[in-house]
């Protein structure tokens, strides 16, 4: 809703609606079909009978970026994958949504010290919503985060005005995220997009 | 006509048969777990998140020459008993869940514990803080607002006890049974970590970079 967005004031029908919205997002997470590493195990145990992913309608994983909410990058992010994972991110539509799955994606995780070719963090080049930490995650840690993620969405203003303090938030944010793709080594030549 | 209606009949039966599978996992018995409300009971090994009770550290960075990923950073601080970590901080973003710490760990002081929930929205989330705190010559207790800042990658945050690691003090540390030799430093030690100097950042509203 770019028009209509954060135009409105502060009452009871806007206020309601901006519910209304907010519900229909989280009650139906839709993540994208894709894993990096050992943590897309645990991703796809959580998919399963046991843990089922379905009871907080995110269980449809979508085989497209063009139809889904959540990117859950799960694993491991190289060089060579950073940038497939930013153009599959720009493909998605507004809104969506980023968990970075285990310490790998979160922030460079064992390779931290020593990986020439791993990414410090998913978050240096698309903006990540939740951080779950694990080795690789349990599958529970992974509900936790989700069920974090759905209680952020709750409190997202859609069509009414945001006040200063939030909007410096996400300017400061914003700037982080710039500053940080700025400090991210050049990727070689051949890989480049 | 004869072929046509053979067809329909089969595609009713062959229906029918693949029905009949779904209907038996309807008398099952039912294997989710429904997760907020009911979790499932660990094994006694499990390794979850690190914990250290940092009232029985000795400081001696047995754990940090142990793991293969640097991920504790720590400072030792006093000689003989009186040796506390000022600084103690789990770097979670590197560990690997290996326990090769927690085996060279002599006191028993580093446990993993079979805490799994600490997702957050922002990168503070993987760093642990146990640290005491510096205290100054002869102080029993370490005084707030002192803790060191950590220097390092510029990933770490500003030194504060983690919200995780407060939250152990309302709910009880894992029983370990410790070895002998840790009872006696235990006098000069406190019995609590240094409390929060401020809780600075943590009034960021989660409405997040998606908003605008």
């Amino acid at each position: 809703m770019p028009i209509l967005e954060n135009r409105f004031e502060e009452n009871v029908v806007f206020s309601t609606v901006d519910e209304m919205i907010n519900w229909c997002r989280l009650s139906s997470i839709w993540p994208m079909t894709f894993g990096l590493a050992c943590c897309a195990i645990e991703m796809m145990a959580v998919g399963a009978g046991q843990y089922d992913l379905d009871r907080f309608g995110a269980g449809a994983f979508r085989a497209t970026p063009r139809q889904s909410d959540l990117m859950i990058v799960a694993g491991t992010v190289t060089y060579k994958m950073a940038i497939r994972i930013k153009r599959l991110y720009e493909q998605m539509p507004e809104p969506k949504f980023v968990m970075a799955l285990g310490v790998c994606a979160s922030a460079g995780g064992p390779y931290y010290e020593h990986g020439y070719h791993v990414l410090k963090g998913v978050d240096k080049i698309i903006p990540v919503d939740i951080y779950v930490p694990g080795c690789p995650p349990r599958p529970e840690a992974l509900f936790d985060g989700l069920l974090k993620l759905q209680e952020k969405i709750r409190h997202q203003k859609v069509l009414r005005r945001l006040t200063p303090q939030e909007k410096s938030v996400i300017d400061e944010t914003t700037r982080k995220y710039e500053l940080e793709t700025q400090k991210l080594a050049p990727l070689p030549k051949e890989y480049q997009a | 006509m004869k072929r046509y209606l053979l067809d329909i009949w089969y595609s009713v039966i062959s229906t029918l048969i693949g029905m009949k599978v779904t209907l038996k996992h309807v008398f099952t018995r039912e294997v989710t777990v429904q997760y907020p409300e009911v979790k499932l009971p660990f094994p006694d090994r499990f390794r979850g998140m690190l914990f250290n009770d940092i009232a029985t550290c000795i400081s001696c960075e047995l754990c940090a020459k142990a793991c293969p990923a640097d991920c504790i950073a720590m400072t030792g601080a006093g000689k003989g008993k009186a040796r506390y970590a000022p600084m103690f901080d789990i770097h979670i973003y590197k560990c690997l869940w290996c326990s090769f710490c927690v085996e060279a760990c002599p006191t028993g002081s580093l446990v993993m514990s079979k805490e799994y929930e600490i997702s957050g929205y922002n990168r503070d989330c993987m760093i642990l803080h146990f640290g005491e705190g510096v205290r100054p010559e002869g102080a029993e207790a370490p005084i707030p607002g002192t803790m060191p800042k950590v220097t390092g990658p510029e990933l770490v945050t500003p030194a504060r006890p983690h919200a995780w690691a407060n939250a152990w003090k309302n709910n009880p540390a894992p029983v370990v049974e410790k070895p002998k030799a840790a009872a006696a430093p235990a006098a000069a030690k406190p019995a609590a970590p240094a409390a929060p100097a401020a809780p600075a950042g943590d009034g960021a509203p989660p409405s997040g970079a998606n908003a605008g």
